[in-house]
């Protein structure tokens, strides 16, 4: 699953989710897409289950690209832990995604494919997601 | 030949006046370029999008009509920038850059692929891949290809095009080097990769199901759950 190799802090703060996608809103490098439609942290392993999803669809054919990596580690506290004594452990890694993001691109695929794949590979993420095209 | 729009000039500026022109249903756009002070302009929101749904698409020339009170005057223009909402298909911003019949600009020009069902390489079961979609060229606006064509009915699996394989026009000048890869055919996944990856998942599943466990064993063992009552 994706992680940092080097994560410059082993705990941080929650953060907002707030506003709409700055950058990254197109297809950049295959032919379709894969946007957010809503905001959420989306884990390591979701990715890694869309990632496999799509790929197991395609079969040889195609590539696949993955425009989000995991890089905010989300800590937990052990389950029957009484409050305080500090922060629980870092348990897994998400990126906060907004809407409008393009989480996955594909290419060299037929669009009726592609368009399937990214209905598998949407069913495993926590979010609307919808299918673009690189001229929209 | 050139696309006439008109625009009237903005007083409403920043964000707020940028919402306001919005609201009226216009965009908000700039006008500058050709040593001119920058106008700040509102043009009618169907009219912009009807000049970028052309052949042309961003490199369109646009005849821009600028209506300021009584006065009324012209200017050959560009789109310079184009925003749009991340989400809806809405045009936030515009930049409209002023350019001379005669002097040489440099624009993006889209590739475009021809020959794509008789290639040998995908029908072969390779893969295109694209590494330049667009290529930075210059030329008299009047001159500006809708695209540069490249014929890849004779690429095989491995084979890669470059930038001097393009089909260039005359008077069209390219900016980007000659031996960038434009597009190059990529052999089909090999089978050990497939048979890696199911390795792959299947340990991700283990995984699971390790990480699943102490907390299934807590509730056999009666435990209590976090959040719920003792037993």
């Amino acid at each position: 699953m994706l992680q940092p190799r080097k994560p410059p802090h082993r705990k941080v703060q929650r953060g907002r989710l707030k506003g709409k996608a700055k950058g990254g809103t197109s297809v950049h490098f295959g032919d379709y897409g894969l946007q957010a439609l809503e905001p959420h942290w989306i884990t390591a392993r979701q990715i890694e289950a869309a990632r496999v999803a799509m790929t197991r669809y395609i079969k040889r054919s195609g590539k696949v690209w993955i425009n989000i990596f995991p890089y905010k580690p989300i800590s937990k506290k052990p389950a029957e832990t009484r409050m305080g004594s500090g922060k629980g452990n870092p348990e897994f890694w998400v990126v906060p995604v907004k809407p409008g993001k393009v989480m996955f691109e594909l290419g060299g695929v037929s669009e009726p494919v592609a368009r399937e794949a990214m209905r598998l590979a949407a069913h495993k993420l926590p979010i609307k997601c919808r299918f673009i095209t690189r001229h929209e | 030949m050139e696309l006439k729009i008109e625009a009237r000039t903005r007083d409403l500026t920043g964000k707020r006046g940028a919402r306001r022109t919005r609201a009226q249903g216009d965009v908000p756009a700039v006008l500058y370029g050709l040593g001119n002070e920058s106008r700040n302009l509102a043009v009618k929101k169907g009219d912009l999008w009807d000049a970028i749904q052309g052949e042309a698409g961003l490199n369109v020339l646009i005849d821009l009509w600028v209506v300021d009170g009584k006065e009324k005057d012209n200017q050959l223009v560009m789109i310079k920038e184009l925003q749009k909402h991340p989400l809806r298909e809405e045009i936030l911003h515009v930049d409209f850059l002023m350019v001379a019949r005669d002097e040489k600009i440099s624009m993006q020009v889209p590739v475009v692929i021809i020959g794509e069902e008789e290639s040998v390489g995908l029908k072969n079961g390779g893969t295109l891949q694209h590494n330049l979609w667009d290529v930075e060229v210059e030329c008299i606006p009047t001159r500006i290809p809708e695209g540069l064509s490249l014929d890849i009915s004779g690429l095989d699996i491995g084979d890669s095009l470059r930038v001097s394989d393009l089909d260039v026009p005359g008077e069209v000048e390219i900016l980007v080097g000659s031996e960038d890869v434009v597009v190059n055919i990529l052999a089909p996944r090999v089978i050990t990769e497939e048979v890696e990856e199911e390795k792959e998942l299947l340990e991700g599943e283990e995984e699971i199901e390790e990480g699943m466990a102490p907390a299934e064993e807590a509730a056999e063992e009666g435990a209590p759950q976090p959040g719920g009552e003792e037993r």
